[in-house]
This record gives structure tokens, C-alpha cells and sequence, in this order.
């Protein structure tokens, strides 16, 4: 096991990925959705008395669009254009062929798409709250004191951790799928209305251990099946575990892949 | 035949006429759609709901159906302006998910591969290939929404009679008109975002955007910016074409104190600027920079 070696080429690939996509006119669509949130805080700026100044009415604007739309369709599209953009590209046969454990190409290319995504949708996340508290007196007031920082905190570990997650996923469905967004369709539905499924199958979502994490919980309607919501504790770790299980079984279809770029 | 006799021949066969010859586009594009197995079974079940509502139509016309399936619940289910509504906004959205899996294939191909050039060296206008593209997917939608919609509605107004008709004129407009705006606005954009991206993925995701994320964006907005007028519904696709179809069947003028003549001008505004992605696009050249 050559461990230093191993680091090297990993450093090497994300490296070079990470130009590759983040200084590319590609991402520029990326770029604009990221800064969405900051367009829609901005004439609360002008009007501030309009608007109620309330977590719940962050927290809604975090989790029903921010997490579940921006987030999972950013990751989505992101990460499954890491090999299935090489694919069409009719470029990931260079990969394939230097002398780099395959492994280590989905996991430099992991870590180039997961650097980029955590960074742009965390600073979008906080330049988000700091706009929408910082409009009046009484939000810069919350901001000052004991309560909102580490709430801010709160939603930047949820986004990094969320974009691990689904990142890795989406890496996943990337290499599987032609095209990934018929099964990033039924992810979303998955991930959307879990919370009417049993207790077992809620467990088998992404979001069910995002939630706890949120500083505010939004109620989910009358349709609701209540469980027990995983510990922090249980629910981090469980989420990066089963992101390294995805990057194991990414590295393993990876392995396996033979080209046939007539076939896309 | 010895290949020195294998010389230039003119083409023999009937020539199709110009003003058809865009429709050589949509036989190819459907024997390549029809190739894929999934995209069958969905189109299948777009026909779903139609089946649905055409079993409740005839079951409110017919007493001794429903005494023998003995479901009196049915007998409630009144079939007016609310239920055609409703079918309107299912099949609107099967026709967009539809287009969003078609769509992008159609031209994103062309253009990665640098395939436009091929076209338009033929007597093909871009106009023409543009129309061609355009067909496949008005011919497929719409054997979704108006056609078999106005097949319903035809229905319930033999078994209820013609006064039915009389007391639900908008009904019969508003679907026709209502399909036919959703229509020509999702198959341009979906061709404008196939056009412009060269990827597929990107394209479908694209456009999955567009109506996600922008009717999130809307809602969050009104919620933040808590106008008198929630703008932020122009912003809803599913909700601007909710409203023109209300216009048309029920006169309803307004939602959310958004004029309804602001959500045809929101479809005419996201169509022109498709046009105009298309028109940039579609070229027999490239300049790579």
C-alpha cells in the first residue's frame, strides 16, 4: 500500500478537476443559482420594514428551497457531469488509461466537485443569513448575540454535509445512468414525501438525517408519519459512512467500466 | 456490377415537397424516441388520468354502473369547470415531464457532434429544422392534452346534453387554448436549452430546473417580500398556466392580485427569449473561441 503515492495522484486529479469545472464557463449556471438567495434578500434591504423577521421564515426559506431545490439540483447536476460529462465529452478514456488506480480518479474527482459545491453553497448560505438579519436593528441585534451564530453554524455543517452526501450519490448515479436525471427524478420524490412513508423507509433517505441537525424544524403536514428523529450523534456519522459506501461502490463500477462512447 | 459501371446517377425517386419536408425530421426523431423502452411505458401512463376521468364521466351517466360496482362516493364527483381544471393541470404536467426526456435529445446530439452543418447543407431552412424538432414534440403532447381533452369534453356534453355545453362554454377554450400556449412555451424552451447546452444530462437538468427551482424562488419570494401582489407566481410555471386556463374557462382575472393577462405575457416573454436562444444557436457554423 502506497499510501504517499496514493495522496499525490489524489491531490493531482481533484486538482486539475477542480479547474476544470469551477474556472469553466460550464459553471457559470451553478454560479448564478448559488446566488439566488442573495438576489432575493437584497430588495429586503430597500423595503425592510415589509417582511417579518422571524427564524421560522429563514428556516422555511432554507429548507424548502435552499436544501431541497438548490441544493439537490446543484449537486445533481455537478457531480453527475463528473464522469457522465467525460463520457459525452468522449474524454474519461485519458483517465482510464494513465497509470492511476481508478479508485483514486473517483475519488479526486469526489473531492474536486465536493470542494467547490461545499464552498460556493456555504458562503451563499451565509452571505443569505447575514443579509436577511442584517436589514434592521432588532436582526442585527439576533446576530450580535448569543443565539445567532451558532445557528448560522448549524446551516453550514447541514450544507457541507448535505453536499457530501447527495454528492456522492449523484457520483454514483453518474456513472450508472445515461442519463442520471430520470433517477435524480425519483430521488427527489423519494427525498420529498419519505415523511409519509413507514418509519423503516424514512430511514432510507438522506434528509430524514439532515433535519435534526436544522436549528428550526418546520412541521410537515397532516400527512405526516411521526418517528423517533435520528441523534446527531448517530446521524452524522451514519452520513458519512454511507457517502464512503458510495464512493467504495463508485470506485468498484468504475473498475468495471469499459467505453463505448458510439453507445451515448 | 463492376465498379467502373458504378458511376453518378441522378436521384430517381418522388421528391417530398417543400413544404413537407421538414416532417422528414419528426419519422426519424420517433423511430428513435419509440427505441426506448421506458419512455414508452411513461408515455402509457400519461394515459392514465385520461382513462380515469373518461370511466367517471360514463359512470355519472350511467345508474346501473354504479349500483353494480355499488361505489356511491362516484356519484358526488360533479363534472364542471373544477374537474377539468384539475385533468388540465395533470396532463399539462405529464406533457412537461415528456418534454423535458424528449427534448433534449433532439437537438443536443446535433450540435455535439457538429451535425447542423449536414442539416442545412440540404434544402432545409433553420426555420424549417427548428419546425421539424418542434413537430415531434407538439404531435406527442398533444395527443395528451387537447386532443383527447376535447374527446372528454365532447363526451360529457352528449351524455349531459347540449345545455351543459351552453352553461360551460369556457371549458372547451380554455383546455384547447391552455394546451396549446403550454405547449409551444415548454417545446421551445426545452429546444432552446437543448440547443444551447451541449450535453443531454445538463439539458434535462436544466429544464427540471427551471420548474423547480424557479417556482421555489417564487414562493420563497412572496413569502419574504409579503407585496400586496405575489409576483412571485409568474415565476411558477405550473401556476401560470393554472391561471390562464381559469381566465379562458371561468373569467377569473386574477390570482394573488396578479393580473391573469400577466401570466400570458410571463409565457410570450419565456417563448420570445427562446426563439431568440434558437435563432443565436441553430447556425450551419460555429465560432469556438
Amino acid at each position: 500500500m502506497n499510501w504517499q503515492l496514493w495522496s499525490r495522484q489524489v491531490d493531482a486529479v481533484a486538482w486539475v478537476e477542480f479547474k476544470r469545472f469551477w474556472l469553466s464557463r460550464r459553471a457559470i449556471g451553478i454560479y448564478i443559482i448559488a446566488l439566488a438567495p442573495n438576489f432575493l434578500m437584497l430588495p429586503l434591504l430597500i423595503r425592510p420594514g415589509r417582511a417579518g423577521m422571524l427564524s421560522t421564515a429563514y428556516a422555511v426559506f432554507f429548507e424548502m428551497f435552499w436544501l431541497r431545490l438548490v441544493i439537490f439540483f446543484g449537486c445533481a447536476s455537478i457531480f453527475s457531469q463528473f464522469f457522465r460529462g467525460e463520457i459525452l465529452q468522449k474524454t474519461l478514456h485519458y483517465y482510464l488509461l494513465v497509470p492511476v488506480r481508478r479508485e483514486i480518479v473517483v475519488l479526486g474527482k469526489y473531492l474536486a466537485a465536493f470542494s467547490g459545491t461545499a464552498m460556493l453553497f456555504s458562503l451563499t448560505t451565509i452571505s443569505s443569513y447575514l443579509l436577511y438579519w442584517g436589514r434592521s436593528a432588532r436582526g442585527r441585534d439576533f446576530l450580535a448575540g448569543s443565539a445567532g451564530i451558532p445557528e448560522l453554524a448549524r446551516y453550514v455543517a447541514v450544507v457541507i454535509i448535505a453536499c457530501a452526501a447527495y454528492g456522492a450519490l449523484f457520483l454514483l448515479l453518474g456513472l450508472l445512468f445515461k442519463n442520471p436525471m430520470l433517477p435524480s427524478m425519483f430521488v427527489l420524490t423519494w427525498e420529498s414525501l419519505n415523511y409519509v412513508l413507514p418509519a423503516e423507509l424514512q430511514r432510507v433517505s438522506i434528509v430524514h438525517y439532515l433535519r435534526p441537525l436544522l436549528p428550526v424544524i418546520l412541521p410537515r403536514g397532516p400527512f405526516v408519519i411521526l418517528t423517533e428523529p435520528p441523534s446527531p450523534l448517530v446521524g452524522i456519522p451514519g452520513l458519512m459512512l454511507v457517502t464512503a459506501a458510495l464512493l467504495v461502490l463508485a470506485g468498484l463500477v468504475l473498475r468495471r467500466t469499459e467505453i463505448t462512447y458510439s453507445a451515448d | 456490377m463492376a465498379v467502373y459501371r458504378q458511376n453518378y446517377k441522378p436521384y430517381q425517386g418522388a421528391i417530398t415537397s417543400p413544404r413537407w419536408r421538414f416532417m422528414i425530421l419528426p419519422r426519424y426523431a420517433f423511430q428513435s424516441i419509440f427505441e426506448s423502452r421506458p419512455l414508452v411505458a411513461f408515455y402509457v401512463l400519461c394515459f392514465v388520468p385520461l382513462v380515469i376521468a373518461a370511466s367517471l364521466i360514463y359512470l355519472q351517466y350511467s345508474a346501473e354502473a354504479l349500483a353494480s360496482l355499488r361505489i356511491r362516493a362516484l356519484a358526488v364527483v360533479e363534472i364542471d369547470s373544477v374537474f377539468f381544471g384539475a385533468l388540465f393541470r395533470i396532463q399539462t404536467f405529464l406533457a412537461f415531464l415528456l418534454v423535458t426526456f424528449i427534448g433534449p435529445g433532439l437537438i443536443t446530439p446535433d450540435v455535439a457532434n457538429n451535425a447542423l452543418p449536414l442539416y442545412l447543407s440540404k434544402p432545409l431552412s433553420r426555420k424549417e429544422y427548428v419546425a421539424g424538432k418542434l413537430a415531434v414534440l407538439i404531435g406527442m403532447t398533444s395527443l395528451i392534452t387537447w386532443m383527447p381533452g376535447l374527446g372528454l369534453i365532447g363526451i360529457q356534453a352528449d351524455l349531459a346534453g347540449p345545455q351543459w355545453l351552453s352553461g360551460h362554454d369556457g371549458i372547451a377554450t380554455g383546455f384547447f387554448l391552455g394546451s396549446w400556449i403550454w405547449i409551444m412555451t415548454v417545446s421551445l424552451v426545452s429546444l432552446a436549452v437543448s440547443a444551447w447546452f451541449k450535453w443531454r444530462p445538463v439539458a434535462a437538468a436544466s429544464m427540471l430546473g427551471l420548474f423547480f427551482i424557479a417556482a421555489g424562488f417564487g414562493s420563497v419570494m412572496n413569502d419574504m417580500m409579503q407585496s400586496d401582489r405575489e409576483w412571485g407566481i409568474l415565476l411558477n410555471m405550473s401556476t401560470v398556466i393554472a391561471m390562464i386556463f381559469d381566465w379562458f374557462s371561468e373569467g377569473v382575472t386574477e390570482r394573488g392580485n396578479v393580473p391573469s393577462w400577466a401570466a400570458l405575457a410571463a409565457m410570450g416573454a419565456l417563448s420570445a427569449a427562446s426563439v431568440f436562444v434558437l435563432y443565436r444557436k441553430i447556425r450551419a457554423c460555429e465560432v469556438i473561441r
